[in-house]
């Protein structure tokens, strides 16, 4: 909220400098954003134009004459249609800056010396004003003195310090220059008085109007005043001005008024043209479904049941709290107004104004809480108001509803403010607090029984009384203590994937963060470590500059790294992530897993004059096994089934732990490198599920002997079908019931000559040995020839 | 020639031929020829027995004094020939050790997550837990346990995300204290890191940032705890910071303040500081007493217990430890960017 602090003076004395105010209320809750100075600048000063003359050369251009307060007038050359004689100006003098930036000089303009500007209202940032310059009264300032040419007009409108305040949700009641002064004088102890009213009330007149509540839960209270327009005028400047320091534009004096009194006092109000209304009577209801009708800026809207609305016997003129409707807006020709002052449900403002998207000052205000019980006297406000402004009320107010009763008494334990905060408050210091906020106090045994001022919508319990007195007291004078804490063994959840995201670390990979969102097409091509049948999560109200549903996998995330990395020109990639993936199964609620991807591109660095070593499959496996063995000791089996068609076919595998997937690890589809302008070389990936490898990694390694005999090493080379993998040989080797067998490896794959077409060639190494004896010759080939036999009884091969 | 004059000229002729050899293999040669058991001293030592008995002792010692002085010599040689060898092999090898290296491979983790872990490890350090929870949340456990009624519009302080199937995306940790209390009994002091996710995404906000929220239930917990914890934590995360209170409003604690600590870059100076646009104060976190209507939400007696929460974002911490100035690098993932960390 936007605070002139000339304003907040009126309606408190001996406020402190603008820097202590700001800081105090800053720490207060009130905090304070910007503080900036509205002022006119220096050497404009108030002219009375003498003569206006035909410019000799320009049709539009008039020569005026202007006593600006010297000897001599002023030559003034003046484009403005408006300018006329006996008219009090703005002039800027040579030697002006304007807001704007531009400097004012004498000069000629088409031949006629000009020694200075008729100012307009925006060139003077005074307001978006009318068309042409700013033509002044006595009444356009606040003292009504009468103007005299040459007098400065920054000394008739002063400079004005600016707030700009950050309310919280919760201050409802400090959106106004009398809400913000009521709490500025509790906590400077100072004295904040309301704005004058005129006496409003119900009388014994016969109305001019009848009004009436049919949703008595969505509106406790509504008042409407009728006031007839006397007279031509305008909104004096100091007004526009004022209102213009608010943020809120200048329009014309009836709408200007009630937008003045609603910043004074919080309390919108809203004007009808009381020709336009039909039937004589108002009525606070809720709409009826599908009812239409058009907004003040134009809109038409279509109701639903939920929306509270102002109607007369045609139907709704206003929806309540948001927004006046264009069919009873005042204008220009209006003889007689209705100013409504109600009191509508917060719950339902905001619900309206969200569904029908318009975000007005009324309904900011109503959904964070008016003072319930102000209605009358804002009318009462803009009545003492409206004589300078050519509105006199007329006849009685009429209202339905009625001003509600205080709200309930709260009870606070006197030592409560103490416990809480950890410090000793007396009794009596809680009391002068909450009173000075504006509450009735009254003690007994121990306890308080506080009665919120009407305006304090946000006092529910104790606690928040409790801030009261810790915000008005200060929080740096509360100590600091240490609380007690449980001593207990914990085991540390993020560990795992701590582990994880060091092996791969440790390995060369840098750890990349990206964003958990994917576009779906990104989110089918990289279907993730899922059940095949889940689909998307996708987002109902997606930001426009981010996708739009929840990321199935991490790896588009890691390509769109490696895409960045590769404009930029680097020549290896090598980039890790964790995070949470996102799926929903065909029924239930959508799901989210954590895991891990790694990507790797390019060719690893190699010191001057070596050959480059390029990643290959095999080369990024074992970085995979190695982490996987690492972190949880685990062996998996590399697989060709189920690979997403976003993978290389011939080099890449699904990882099985059992049956059950751990993920996928190979190279990215040639042609998905192609279409992503990564096809320069291969693309590593691996995507793994890291709840899945938490669950397998339990444990501790358990020790083994180590041998004290020498193992002896058989080599063998067989002869496969070349379709044949070699890891399901390898496995069948690893899983021999041969005790003799220490280990088994494979160090040869060979195609080529001296092996027949559509075979191939593998070199095992077997080692043999045995815990308690060097292992005899015939021993050793008694063992292999078992394992050739047990081969041979599922696979078909021949010795090399 | 008497056998004295055999020894000698033995001697002085294998002296001579000792320099001419310039392999290891002929010096070893020439040492077999000469002092082997075969060879040419052994074969003089062996023919005294054919001397007369009183001149045995002198030519014994004439002749092992030449062995040990042709032995030395041959050593000598061969030392001199090894150390040649070995010079010629060393400048051979020589590079020049100022040209740039292929670095073993170092990767680096993210600073958010270094900056997640180190305050982590601090919190931890004081006893609290970490507790994990779901990122896709309900709105009863997002918001309203939190006392974030509906249609109030303390909604509007973070722009939410909804999902397909009516949950959100949480937009605080926050959800986890709700959880676990409802899950466990006091005393708890939990943390809960995390991913959560607002709609924003401008210069100065993500769309997805960290968070780690703590808090302490107790029977007793008092606000001036929760200023002895924070100054513990930030002083353990920043060093000796300078900490300022002020009231400020979030729905789920009451009393509420918002937490600032003396800017990093200028101590709190203020004037023409871009850090903390010339304020002398960063906002670094929330915080506050645990609101009862949040303690009622999860089943305690707000008159029997209190506790105190804060949330600190992770970005922000880390944008200050390592002054970064931009947010968006954190996302960008430049390697350039990566590898200063």
């Amino acid at each position: 909220m936007l605070l002139p602090l000339d304003w907040l003076e009126e309606r408190l004395s001996g406020l402190p400098e603008a820097d202590v105010l700001a800081e105090r209320l800053t720490l207060a809750g009130l905090e304070i954003e910007e503080v900036r100075l509205s002022q006119v600048p220096a050497k404009v000063l108030v002219g009375l134009v003498t003569q206006v003359a035909p410019h000799p050369d320009a049709d539009r251009l008039r020569v005026c004459s202007v006593d600006v307060g010297g000897e001599n007038s002023a030559t003034i050359v003046c484009g403005a249609p408006n300018v006329a004689e006996g008219q009090f100006v703005p002039v800027a003098m040579p030697g002006a800056r304007m807001p704007g930036g531009m400097k004012i000089k004498a000069g000629k303009l088409r031949g006629v010396r000009s020694e200075g500007m008729i100012c307009s209202e925006k060139e003077l940032d005074l307001g978006e004003g009318q068309d042409g310059i700013l033509v002044l009264s006595a009444a356009d300032f606040r003292d009504g003195r009468v103007l005299v040419p040459g007098e400065a007009l920054d000394a008739r409108l002063p400079a004005v310090t600016v707030l700009d305040i950050a309310i919280t949700p919760n201050r409802g009641d400090c959106i106004s220059v009398l809400g913000i002064a009521r709490d500025v004088a509790a906590i400077f102890g100072l004295e904040a008085t309301s704005p004058t009213a005129s006496p409003i009330g119900p009388s014994s007149d016969e109305s001019m109007l009848a009004v009436s509540i049919e949703a008595a839960d969505l509106c406790s209270w509504y008042c409407a005043q009728p006031f007839v327009v006397t007279g031509d005028t305008t909104t004096p400047l100091w007004m526009r001005r004022r209102l213009e320091q608010c943020g809120v534009r200048a329009l014309s004096p009836i709408v200007d008024l009630t937008n003045y009194v609603m910043l004074e006092t919080g309390q919108p109000l809203h004007a009808f043209d009381q020709s336009r209304l039909s039937g004589g009577q108002l009525v606070v209801r809720r709409a009826t479904a599908g009812e239409k009708m058009v907004l003040l800026d134009s809109k038409e809207i279509e109701l639903v049941a939920d929306d509270l609305v102002i109607a007369d016997t045609s139907g709704p003129v206003a929806l309540a709290g948001v927004m006046g409707g264009a069919r009873a807006e005042v204008s220009a020709s209006t003889k007689t107004i209705v100013l409504e002052s109600g009191i509508f449900d917060p719950r339902t403002v905001r619900r309206t104004a969200r569904r029908v998207g318009v975000h007005s000052e009324a309904s900011f205000r109503f959904e964070r809480q008016v003072d319930g019980q102000g209605a009358a006297n804002a009318i009462g406000v803009f009545a003492a108001l409206g004589t300078d402004l050519s509105l006199q009320s007329a006849g009685s107010c009429s209202m339905a509803g009625q001003k509600p009763e205080d709200a309930p008494v709260i009870s606070l334990a006197a030592s409560r403010p103490g416990q809480l905060l950890g410090v000793h408050v007396p009794e009596a210091e809680t009391v002068a607090a909450l009173e000075a906020l504006g509450a009735r106090v009254s003690s007994a045994d121990g306890v308080l029984s506080v009665t919120p001022p009407s305006y304090r919508n946000d006092w529910q319990q104790d606690a928040d009384l409790v801030e009261e007195v810790a915000r008005l007291r200060g929080f740096d004078r509360i100590p600091t203590t240490l609380p007690r804490m449980e001593t207990r063994a914990r085991r540390r959840p993020g560990d795992f994937s701590n582990a994880v995201r060091a092996a791969f670390c440790s390995r060369g990979l840098s750890e990349a963060l990206t964003l958990s969102f994917a576009e779906a097409a990104e989110n089918e091509r990289f279907p993730g470590i899922w059940p095949k049948d889940f689909g998307s999560v996708a987002m109902r109200n997606p930001l426009a500059t981010v996708a739009s549903e929840m990321r199935r996998s991490l790896l588009p995330g890691l390509l769109e790294v490696a895409r960045l990395n590769r404009s930029r020109d680097a020549a290896f990639i090598p980039v890790f992530t964790t995070g949470r993936i996102f799926a929903t199964p065909q029924s239930g609620a959508a799901e989210e897993r954590d895991a891990v991807a790694a990507l790797v591109a390019g060719t690893p660095p190699v010191p001057l004059g070596e050959p480059s070593v390029p990643i290959t499959f095999l080369r990024w496996k074992g970085l995979v096994e190695s982490a996987l063995e690492e972190v949880g000791q685990l062996a998996v089996r590399w697989t060709t089934g189920s690979l997403p068609e976003t993978f290389h076919p011939g080099q890449a595998a699904t990882l099985l732990v059992g049956e059950r997937p751990l993920g996928v690890v190979g190279a990215l589809h040639p042609r998905v490198a192609g279409e992503l302008d990564l096809d320069e070389g291969p693309v590593w990936l691996a995507e793994l599920d890291l709840n899945f490898w938490k669950e397998l990694a339990g444990g501790y390694p358990q020790f083994s002997p180590l041998a004290r005999h020498p193992a002896v090493r058989r080599d063998v080379a067989l002869l496969f079908s070349a379709e044949l993998a070699a890891g399901e040989i390898l496995e069948h080797f690893e899983s021999s019931a041969e005790a003799l067998l220490e280990t088994v490896t494979l160090f040869d794959e060979y195609k080529g000559e001296g092996v027949p077409e559509g075979q191939k060639s593998l070199a095992f190494s077997f080692a043999f040995r045995a815990a308690d004896r060097t292992l005899t010759d015939e021993e050793v080939a008694a063992a292999q020839a078992k394992m050739l036999a047990g081969l041979a009884e599922k696979y078909s091969f021949e010795l090399r | 020639m008497s056998v004295g004059e055999e020894i000698d000229s033995l001697e002085r002729e294998t002296l001579v031929r000792v320099p001419t050899l310039e392999t290891e293999e002929a010096l070893e040669r020439l040492r077999v020829e000469v002092l082997g058991r075969k060879g040419a001293i052994t074969g003089i030592l062996r023919g005294l027995k054919d001397v007369a008995p009183e001149e045995r002792p002198v030519l014994g010692d004439r002749a092992n004094a030449a062995k040990r002085a042709l032995e030395s010599a041959i050593d000598s040689a061969l030392l001199e020939l090894r150390a040649a060898a070995e010079s010629i092999r060393i400048e051979s090898e020589r590079i020049d050790v100022s040209l740039p290296a292929a670095r073993w491979p170092t990767g680096h983790l993210h600073p958010l997550h270094q900056s997640m872990a180190e305050a982590i490890a601090v919190l931890e350090g004081m006893g609290f837990e970490v507790a994990d929870g779901p990122e896709m949340e309900d709105d009863e456990h997002n918001f309203e346990a939190l006392n974030f009624a509906p249609d109030h519009p303390a909604r509007d302080m973070a722009d939410t995300f909804l999902l397909e199937d009516g949950r959100l995306l949480r937009t605080h940790t926050s959800p986890v204290q709700v959880r676990e209390m409802r899950k466990r009994k006091p005393p708890l002091a939990l943390i809960a890191p995390g991913a959560t996710y607002r709609r924003d995404d401008d210069a100065t906000h993500l769309p997805r940032f960290h968070q780690i929220e703590a808090f302490l239930v107790d029977t007793d917990v008092r606000f001036s705890d929760l200023k002895g914890v924070l100054e513990e934590f930030l002083g353990a995360f920043f060093g000796k910071v300078g900490l300022r209170f002020r009231a400020s409003y979030f729905p789920f604690v009451e009393p509420g303040a918002e937490v600032d600590i003396a800017c990093v870059l200028c101590s709190g100076a203020g004037s023409g500081c871009r850090v903390c646009s010339s304020t002398g104060w960063l906002e670094i976190l929330g915080a506050g007493m645990i609101h009862p209507n949040v303690l009622r939400a999860v089943g305690y007696d707000p008159s029997a217990l209190s506790g105190f929460a804060f949330g600190v974002g992770v970005e922000r911490l880390a944008m200050l430890r390592h002054a970064i100035d931009d947010m968006r690098l954190l996302v960008e993932n430049d390697l350039r960017f990566l590898r200063q960390f």
